[in-house]
């Protein structure tokens, strides 16, 4: 009989984890996705650069303007988040899924951490991509780029991007529909949140405006977070984001 | 056509996120006139300002056409993909097109009933923000003339105008991830579009920049068109998208 | 073994299910039968973990499939459609399921032989026809060799040659002592695959039995069924 429990959890995760990987690996939307956002952030780069040539831009520090596209490209990487787990509701895949892995709470945290390692580097690329194409457009007209502050603002960022995109990943696992997870995501972090940053206090503990602190720290807000603050305070937010995600995603019908 | 324009008004209205697009329509521009609304009347009774220094719920219907955007882009997407369970290769396509042969008849009848929708949307949307700023600032509240008869129809324009778009742009992807993305983004605090005013003023050519100066004047990109010329760029923008848009759909194969 | 007992499943104020109780035995083909809306869905996903149960017990060899420790090779579940996503080719969508249970990549081409897929495997699903899409998801089913079948109205989509090799294969299962359940509202096909068959209607189980039992001294199957399924509309 095949009943008795012979198989560890953590067996069991590693084979989910490999089945998530291969999922994503096999759907032609991450790689469209991760490509449009590259070339994206790439494009705006590039005119950030310009404009920082043209002395427009409000800084002439090249790594922040590097790291400006950034503000944009990252729905590119929020929309793989929602694209990726709306799928399984795409031809009925969730009934494979949940026959295939029926342990919800080891098959959905695979998916994340899944979703995670590709994220990863993908944040990684994003972020520095653009501080390198500003370094070669802008050349020696800008503050030049310190090695130290170079990393410390591409890991923050890459972190951001990372974590952002999980809580959007979480979000799309409660909706489970492409189209009301992208609204609210995408009105949530550029309509509604740049509005609500600038009118309350209480806003700097919002999951962007704590995640934003982590690469352009703002000392003109006496009360504003540190970096170090603000990426334990959205840690938080995507740890809470994933755990409602998972909760609602084991108690209800598939 | 009458019987095509009600049968595509009545699809619309009974898709499941036409409710997200009805209530982010309606709802997004009133709240945020009412957060900034509160914020002025919280600056003028600390006697930081006298008066409210921008025609405050203009700029807040701009945001509004995130409601919009999503009607036109679901108007067609749903015609192609349904992210229920069953798949079975159920494209409702195929049944419209038996139903109503003519496949320029098809979209016009669909293009009518975003248009419809779209302009509803933009009234109620309207009379919701100017009631809310009315009543949050009362006396503070400004003035409105005769003048401003013709930006609200230029509010609705834009509205209708951008639905278009989104609705022409869905046409070519089928999909609706990527206008989706692409538009909503845009129509974030600071839009990708502005900022490319900062690169080139060719950019103020563009559907939105153009499309927007039918309500709001844009002082810091520099101005090359009046109200009337931004409703016509973005018009002709919007007719040339349609009619790209049309020829494919025409030309392709279900 | 599939053991059914007391099962009830309500949604809203609507009564799905109301406590249904039937087994699906080894060896033997169990036809699952009733009109559309009578629960047949409903009670296969509650069995395979998909739905909540709102009471009653729904066991694969005496435990809840989620506590299945190889659910692949115990079961193989075919649902409506092919079960897998529209722009996957539909060796990825098996590769993926392979790797979940750990079995051989090797299965991959065999079940894509067995059930005739393999010169459609490199294609994208969404331009699978209806069939394919159905033998993609009983390719899926079958990765693991499982010893119980669960097929949700398998014949849909499928064209007389396919009909007629799926109830070979079918009976083959079960001449091997394998438990085969499948849910259908086709009466004339199920007469010549099933050995056993429940009959569901609005929820309620209202005759079960062999096939000769059943169809007693009616004439056909499908006059049987009208039989039993108007009964249960007049009580």
């Amino acid at each position: 009989m095949s009943t008795s429990i012979t198989r560890t959890y953590g067996q069991e995760m590693r084979r989910a984890i490999k089945a998530e990987l291969s999922k994503l690996y096999s759907l032609p939307i991450t790689w469209y996705t991760l490509c449009g956002t590259f070339i994206v952030n790439l494009i705006l780069a590039c005119a950030y650069s310009n404009a920082g040539l043209q002395g427009l831009a409000s800084t002439q520090s090249k790594l922040e303007i590097g790291l400006a596209s950034v503000g944009y490209s990252q729905a590119g990487l929020m929309i793989l988040g929602i694209l990726t787990v709306c799928s399984e509701y795409n031809g009925g895949q969730i009934r494979t899924t949940l026959t295939a892995m029926p342990l919800r709470g080891i098959q959905i945290f695979s998916a994340l951490f899944a979703l995670t390692v590709v994220l990863i580097p993908a944040a990684f690329v994003v972020s520095s991509s653009g501080v390198l194409l500003t370094e070669i457009l802008i050349g020696d007209a800008g503050t030049p780029i310190v090695w130290g502050n170079f990393m410390s603002a591409i890991l923050g960022v890459s972190g951001y991007l990372t974590l952002t995109a999980l809580i959007s990943a979480a979000i799309g696992v409660v909706l489970r529909r492409m189209l009301p997870a992208l609204s609210i995501i995408l009105g949530y972090y550029f309509i509604a949140e740049p509005l609500i940053r600038e009118q309350a206090d209480l806003a700097k503990y919002l999951p962007d405006t704590a995640g934003v602190g982590r690469w352009t720290p703002r000392p003109e807000h006496a009360s504003a977070l540190t970096p170090v603050q603000g990426g334990i305070l959205l840690s938080a937010w995507t740890l809470a984001a994933i755990i409602i995600a998972a909760t609602v995603y084991r108690k209800r019908d598939a | 056509m009458k019987n095509a324009l009600a049968a595509e008004l009545s699809k619309l209205l009974s898709l499941p996120a036409i409710w997200i697009a009805v209530a982010v329509g309606i709802l997004v521009a009133p709240a945020i006139a009412v957060i900034r609304s509160f914020q002025e009347l919280f600056e003028i009774e600390k006697s930081v300002q006298t008066a409210v220094e921008y025609p405050i719920g203009f700029e807040e219907l701009g945001f509004g056409v995130m409601g919009v955007i999503i009607v036109g882009v679901i108007a067609i997407s749903s015609e192609y993909f349904t992210e229920s369970e069953e798949s079975g290769g159920g494209r409702q396509l195929t049944t419209s097109l038996t139903a109503n042969p003519s496949r320029i008849r098809f979209l016009m009848s669909k293009a009518s009933a975003v248009a419809t929708v779209s302009a509803i949307l933009a009234i109620i949307a309207i009379a919701l923000t100017l009631v809310a700023v009315r009543i949050i600032l009362a006396e503070h509240a400004p003035e409105l003339g005769i003048a401003d008869i013709s930006r609200f129809i230029g509010v609705v324009c834009y509205w209708v105008l951008t639905a278009l778009m989104a609705f022409g742009i869905t046409i070519l992807t089928r999909h609706a991830a990527l206008p989706m993305a692409v538009l909503l983004l845009n129509t974030s605090v600071v839009s990708v579009t502005y900022l490319l005013t900062r690169v080139t003023p060719l950019a103020n050519y563009l559907p939105d920049m153009a499309g927007i100066r039918m309500f709001v004047e844009i002082k810091d990109a520099g101005s090359p068109l009046t109200p009337i010329w931004g409703g016509v760029v973005m018009a002709a923008w919007v007719t040339a998208l349609l009619s790209i848009g049309t020829v494919t759909f025409c030309r392709r194969d279900l | 073994m599939i053991t059914i007992e007391q099962l009830t499943k309500r949604r809203g104020s609507h009564n799905i299910l109301n406590g249904i109780s039937f087994k699906a035995k080894p060896g033997r083909v169990t036809g699952f039968l009733g009109p559309n809306g009578a629960g047949k869905s409903s009670a296969l996903r509650i069995l395979l973990g998909l739905d909540r149960a709102t009471s009653g017990t729904a066991l694969v060899n005496g435990v809840p499939y989620v506590q299945l420790t190889d659910p692949l090779t115990t079961v193989g579940a075919v649902f409506d459609g092919s079960g897998a996503h529209r722009l996957r080719t539909g060796r990825a969508h098996l590769n993926w399921i392979v790797r979940s249970a750990g079995l051989p990549r090797s299965r991959v081409n065999e079940v894509l032989e067995m059930v005739g897929l393999a010169h459609a495997a490199s294609k994208r699903v969404g331009r699978y026809s209806l069939g394919m899409a159905r033998r993609l998801g009983l390719a899926a089913a079958l990765l693991g060799d499982p010893e119980i079948l669960i097929l949700d109205e398998p014949t849909n989509g499928l064209d007389p040659e396919g009909i007629r090799w799926l109830r070979t294969f079918l009976r083959e299962r079960a001449a091997s002592g394998r438990t085969v359940l499948l849910s259908s509202h086709l009466m004339g096909e199920t007469a010549e695959t099933v050995d056993d068959i429940v009959i569901l209607n609005k929820g309620h189980i209202v005759a079960s039995g062999t096939l000769t039992d059943i169809v007693g001294s009616h004439k056909t199957l499908e006059d049987a069924f009208f039989a039993f399924t108007a009964r249960r509309d007049i009580s």
